[in-house]
């Protein structure tokens, strides 16, 4: 269970967001009751909620430092300039 | 000869005749003639059948001419005896054919006129042709709706003729070429490449032209990739309102597309790291909507050098899906502890460090939990985990403050070097508790340290396969890598009864003395054994590694063994009393505490006793009978040997024996009886006979 999504709040959400999204979670009774109380609950207590930090963000960005993008330039030639020549075989 | 006149009668009996054999065309006229003047209903009735029969015969006469004009191609004849047939039948299929077939004359002219406008350029003209042909010929509809799309090229409609190449599996060089050439047109120019491969690159145009479409591709994915960088890379969890960027499934799509096609150039050496950029994000979004199957997909093979921030990634992802499987169990602890014990994913569990030393412990009991309870059965991948975990908390304490990578052993020895960590645990030999903490935590990251995994795999032959092949200079870490593996190896073949199994003994006693844990267990083994040939094979084994390490546990173990197996063999008549006594005296003299060796001597020792007493009297050595019964302490050997004299003193009544020698004989018994007992009733019956005698 990922309470991220049972109360549609990011991880940055504090206190207060989450009791706010508690309250619309049931409201809206997309999941269980139970479901949102364990969401609540793991989100209310700092230490399961950096837990459930860790198990649900990723960070792709280390995979990303090493690459270096070189920019591309638009080539000289555009779709509209290419000459239509036929069969490659014939020439 | 002058015709013969016929009356009504005959004309009317020949009309019959000719009706019957089916001949209307003759019988018709006839039947006509006479009804002429007969007037009759049934002659009418009949002329209207043969007119009936006639109309029909005409009719497959005109349609059979129509086929066989159409066979010749000759639409034209086709359609008038056709519509010559309906006139007469009034048949309901024909008008249909008939329509069919003016349609296709119409076709043919279409077709006509379309090559001739497609020759005189007019391709637009030439393509209205093409499809209105196309509407009246079915069968020949593949190739004039390729000459289509080919006129569609070169009349510059390029979308409509890409949908119609689009239906086709194009395999013919010039419509590959027009198919591809309308998708770079319309600036589908990764289509149009995949396209293009289908043909062969013969010519320099055509090579140039397919550069140019190549830089077309690469301009516009870096232009996407531009616009898609802007929301990438912050880590989330889908659940964040990404404002101007379209929704999180356009992002997706977008950094999909921009790999997969970006994949196309990368193989061909260009834009690799736009494309590498693209995956890695392609796997960032994917992991928002749960796609974790995918997402690995993406992220293997591992790249060549792993950090921290890598590591992490892996052990979430391998943490998601060994949730899943149990298929993923052993990547997920490949990556998980090294994840939390290294010092760039730890300073980000939390904000203090209380708290993150809390996150640690609970993420490390998370990943604990989940192979407990979700894979209570894979009990090897918990001990493997158990074993990774004791290493790098090890390992951890002792880098404590130091700058050193800190890992666990598989993962060392896959993206890591186990050099410098080996170095570090020599260098901090006091650090360790015991030998066996010092021995193990090195093992572990030693060159054999994966047969120790493959032991607790269970996989006892790639455990013995895996070890250093005869290293004489093998370091401390491998000789005990080399003394668990033989000696659990050992233990593995002896439960699968395989013969000749002490050489992998023959370091145990080495192993023992570096890790006593392994001595009791090995003690606790062979004194549950129950069967004989176990307890023989832990006897020899115990004989030799007391030889090497005579230390009093194996010793005990060794005698308790060694009488154990005398007496069930002694009870199996496979031992002798003598081979018996022998044993225990042999166990009691390694342990004198062993009480069962004590007490079965003891017991034995009325058999023994007895055993030698019949043996004397039996080669009529009644002196050294009568020493053992005196000797003995056990009285069923007395009154063995007083019963053997009582015997003897009643066959003296024999009246064959002479007075003088029974007199001799009585005074030898006496003399036996009362060494053994002088008390014994019997010597009172020897008294007495000697009295007589006397």
């Amino acid at each position: 269970m990922n309470p991220y999504k049972v109360l549609n709040i990011d991880q940055n959400a504090g206190d207060q967001e989450i009791l706010k999204a508690v309250a619309l979670a049931m409201r809206e009774r997309k999941y269980p009751v139970k479901e949102i109380a364990e969401a609540r609950m793991k989100l209310m207590d700092p230490v399961s909620k950096a837990v459930e930090n860790f198990i649900c963000v990723m960070d792709v960005s280390p995979f990303l430092k090493d690459l270096n993008v070189k920019p591309v330039s638009r080539p000289a030639v555009a779709s509209s300039d290419l000459n239509y020549i036929g069969t490659p075989e014939q020439g | 000869m002058k015709k013969k006149i016929q009356g009504p009668k005959s004309i009317l009996e020949r009309a019959e005749k000719l009706f019957k054999k089916g001949s209307y065309a003759l019988a018709k006229p006839a039947f006509e003639e006479i009804n002429a003047v007969l007037h009759d209903e049934d002659i009418a009735e009949k002329i209207k059948i043969c007119e009936k029969e006639i109309t029909l015969l005409e009719t497959k006469e005109l349609i059979r001419k129509g086929r066989r004009s159409l066979k010749k191609g000759n639409l034209r004849d086709a359609v008038q005896y056709f519509e010559e047939a309906y006139r007469l039948s009034g048949e309901e299929w024909l008008p249909e054919k008939i329509t069919s077939l003016k349609a296709e004359m119409a076709g043919r002219k279409s077709f006509e006129a379309a090559k001739d406008a497609e020759q005189s350029g007019d391709y637009e003209k030439a393509a209205e042709l093409y499809e209105e042909a196309l509407s009246v010929h079915e069968t020949e509809s593949k190739e004039i709706l390729l000459r289509r799309a080919h006129i569609l090229v070169k009349a510059g409609k390029y979308e409509e003729a890409v949908s119609i190449f689009g239906t086709f599996n194009v395999s013919d060089d010039r419509a590959v070429y027009d198919y591809g050439f309308a998708l770079a047109k319309i600036k589908k120019y990764y289509d149009c490449l995949k396209v293009w491969d289908g043909i062969p690159d013969k010519n320099n145009a055509f090579s140039e032209q397919k550069t140019a479409v190549r830089s077309l591709l690469a301009a516009e994915l870096y232009e996407c990739f531009e616009k898609s960088k802007k929301c990438v890379p912050k880590p989330g969890l889908g659940n964040e309102e990404k404002p101007g960027l379209g929704n999180e499934e356009g992002e997706t799509a977008q950094w999909g597309r921009i790999y997969g096609q970006g994949k196309y150039l990368a193989d061909r050496g260009e834009l690799s790291d736009l494309t590498e950029y693209a995956r890695y994000s392609f796997a960032g979004e994917l992991w928002k909507t749960g796609q974790y199957d995918k997402v690995r997909e993406l992220l293997l093979p591992y790249p060549s050098q792993m950090n921290a921030g890598k590591t992490e990634v892996y052990a979430k992802l391998f943490f998601r899906l060994a949730e899943m499987s149990r298929e993923y169990l052993t990547e997920f602890t490949l990556f998980w502890l090294t994840a939390l014990y290294s010092p760039e994913t730890y300073i980000k569990l939390a904000s203090d460090e209380t708290r993150r030393e809390k996150t640690r412990q609970a993420l490390i009991q998370k990943g604990e939990e989940l192979i407990k309870k979700k894979y209570p059965d894979c009990s090897a991948a918990l001990a493997c985990w158990k074993a990774e975990k004791k290493a790098v908390e090890t390992l951890h304490s002792l880098a404590a403050g130091q700058p050193f990578p800190v890992g666990t052993p598989r993962f060392i020895r896959k993206f890591g070097e186990s050099e410098p960590i080996l170095e570090m645990i020599r260098n901090n030999r006091e650090f360790f508790s015991d030998t066996e903490h010092y021995l193990s935590t090195g093992a572990y990251y030693s060159s054999a340290g994966q047969s120790l995994f493959h032991l607790h795999n269970g996989n006892y032959e790639e455990a013995f396969e895996g070890l250093p092949i005869s290293d004489k200079a093998a370091d401390e870490f491998v000789t005990y890598c080399i003394e668990r593996v033989y000696f659990e190896y050992g233990l593995y073949c002896l439960e699968k009864g395989e013969p000749g199994i002490g050489r992998y003994f023959e370091t145990a006693a080495a192993l023992f003395e570096k890790s006593p844990e392994y001595e009791k267990s090995f003690i606790d083994k062979a004194m549950s054994s129950d069967h004989l040939h176990e307890m023989q094979w832990y006897e020899n084994a115990l004989t030799d590694i007391y030889a090497k390490r005579p230390v009093k546990k194996i010793g005990e173990a060794l005698s308790i063994i060694m009488a154990r197996r005398a007496i069930r063999m002694q009870n199996k008549r496979q031992l002798s009393l003598r081979g018996t006594e022998a044993v225990l005296k042999k166990a009691l003299k390694l342990n004198t505490d062993n009480e069962l060796a004590r007490t079965s001597l003891e017991s034995m020792q009325a058999e023994l006793d007895l055993e030698d007493l019949i043996r004397a009297i039996e080669k009529h050595k009644i002196n050294k009978a009568c020493q053992i019964a005196v000797k003995s302490q056990h009285r069923e050997v007395k009154e063995e040997f007083l019963d053997f004299i009582r015997y003897n003193v009643e066959h003296l009544d024999d009246p064959d024996i002479k007075d003088r020698e029974r007199l001799f004989l009585l005074n030898d018994f006496a003399k036996w009886c009362a060494r053994v007992d002088e008390s014994h009733p019997l010597m009172k019956d020897i008294d007495k006979r000697l009295d007589a005698l006397k």
